[in-house]
């Protein structure tokens, strides 16, 4: 067909146009290159685990584990050498929380009004079930429950329309 | 639809717009420090000249900690009135102390050099003072009691306002015996002396000023 090679054409000239997927990440000021990746092992696992409960306070909607930021990877190993020292994952984070402040948790701790951040989005949630469901049932309430429903084919129109049947439909 | 009925969906979003006209309003990187009221963390680092200083030493005089880079424009801005300061109170008992953040030995040199000023910096080589002290930019600015206490953190460059009426306080504290009133300028519960050295994150508070 005359159609398919400028399709194939056009198609390979939009995939020229896309960014070919490269192996150099992308530098960062005072990012440190060629710096050996630590050996995988359960420290590095905790250490990871710890991280991604923290909020990295450069980026902060992401957590110290994902953030691309320096100050996210200084942040890691300092949790690396807590942890190596002896210190639990909760006190590792006791101790970025006495620094930073109750924000640099990712999930807030479930008290006091911090509770709110937990209930309400399902409260609210539930109430708006609830709404909804009101207004499905309203809408769809049948016209028998309280408007009389018009006839259909008071005598009149029912006759008429027996009669112009006859008379077009012989037709077709 | 009867008429309260009508309005109803339209005024409830009246409270909506209302959160988020005075939460968008609020400045996301004035975050509040837990540190104020509670000992500045220790420190022994090396200066730019090559010695070494610990934040001990400096026990009984007002310190002022600035976590400074020479890359940060704000803090170009802001050494002047560090300049002033610490040319002004040296003789009250006033030391300021800068700390290097994410920079080199020799640009930090170069910049002192071409901006003036005679108060030591000191090299924080990955950045654990820093996290230490709950920095995340520069410049940050910690105003430390004859105690060795924070009293007062800073966002942000200072201004002489807020320079003046810190350091003035702290060194009056150190002879007074007392703290007195916090004041005013700071929006800061800051001097809050604690008879635990134990964080408590309920306690003491410091605010950028605007």
């Amino acid at each position: 067909m005359r159609a398919l090679p400028s399709t194939a054409a056009a198609v390979v000239a939009a995939a020229s146009l896309l960014p070919f997927p490269s192996d150099a990440p992308a530098m960062q000021t005072g990012e440190r290159v060629g710096r050996a990746a630590p050996p995988d092992s359960a420290l590095e696992a905790q250490v990871r685990a710890v991280a991604a409960t923290l909020r990295c306070p450069v980026c902060q909607a992401l957590s110290i584990q994902d953030s691309p930021s320096p100050l996210a990877e200084d942040m890691r190993d300092v949790i690396r050498e807590r942890l190596r020292s002896g210190s639990t994952p909760e006190e590792v984070r006791a101790y970025f929380e006495s620094r930073y402040g109750e924000w640099i948790l990712l999930e807030p701790t479930a008290e006091g009004f911090n509770m709110a951040v937990w209930v309400l989005p399902v409260a609210l949630l539930l109430s708006g079930l609830a709404f909804v469901l009101w207004l499905a049932r309203k809408w769809t309430r049948r016209p028998g429950e309280g408007v009389p429903p018009a006839e259909p084919g008071s005598d009149g129109e029912l006759a008429r329309f027996q009669e112009e049947l006859e008379r077009w439909g012989g037709r077709g | 639809m009867s008429g309260w009925k009508r309005i109803l969906l339209p005024a409830a979003g009246v409270p909506v717009l209302l959160l988020l006209w005075w939460g968008l309003g609020r400045d996301p990187r004035a975050i509040p420090s837990p540190l104020p009221g509670h000992d500045a963390s220790a420190f022994r680092l090396e200066t730019l000249k090559g010695d070494t200083l610990a934040l001990a030493d400096l026990r009984g005089r007002v310190v002022l900690l600035n976590f400074w880079a020479s890359w940060c424009l704000a803090c170009i801005e802001e050494h002047p009135v560090l300049e002033e300061a610490s040319e002004r109170y040296a003789d009250d008992g006033l030391r300021v102390v800068g700390v290097v953040y994410r920079d080199s030995r020799r640009n930090a040199i170069a910049f002192m050099r071409r901006m003036g000023g005679e108060w030591t910096s000191v090299l924080d080589p990955g950045n654990r003072t820093a996290v230490d002290y709950g920095v995340y930019g520069v410049p940050e600015t910690f105003f430390i009691d004859r105690e060795g206490r924070v009293a007062y953190k800073q966002i942000g460059p200072v201004n002489r306002r807020i320079v003046t009426e810190w350091i003035e306080r702290l060194l009056a504290a150190g002879h007074a015996g007392g703290a007195g009133e916090p004041p005013a300028v700071g929006r800061s519960e800051g001097y809050v002396p604690s008879s635990s050295g134990r964080p408590d994150r309920k306690s003491g508070r410091g605010e950028t000023i605007p």
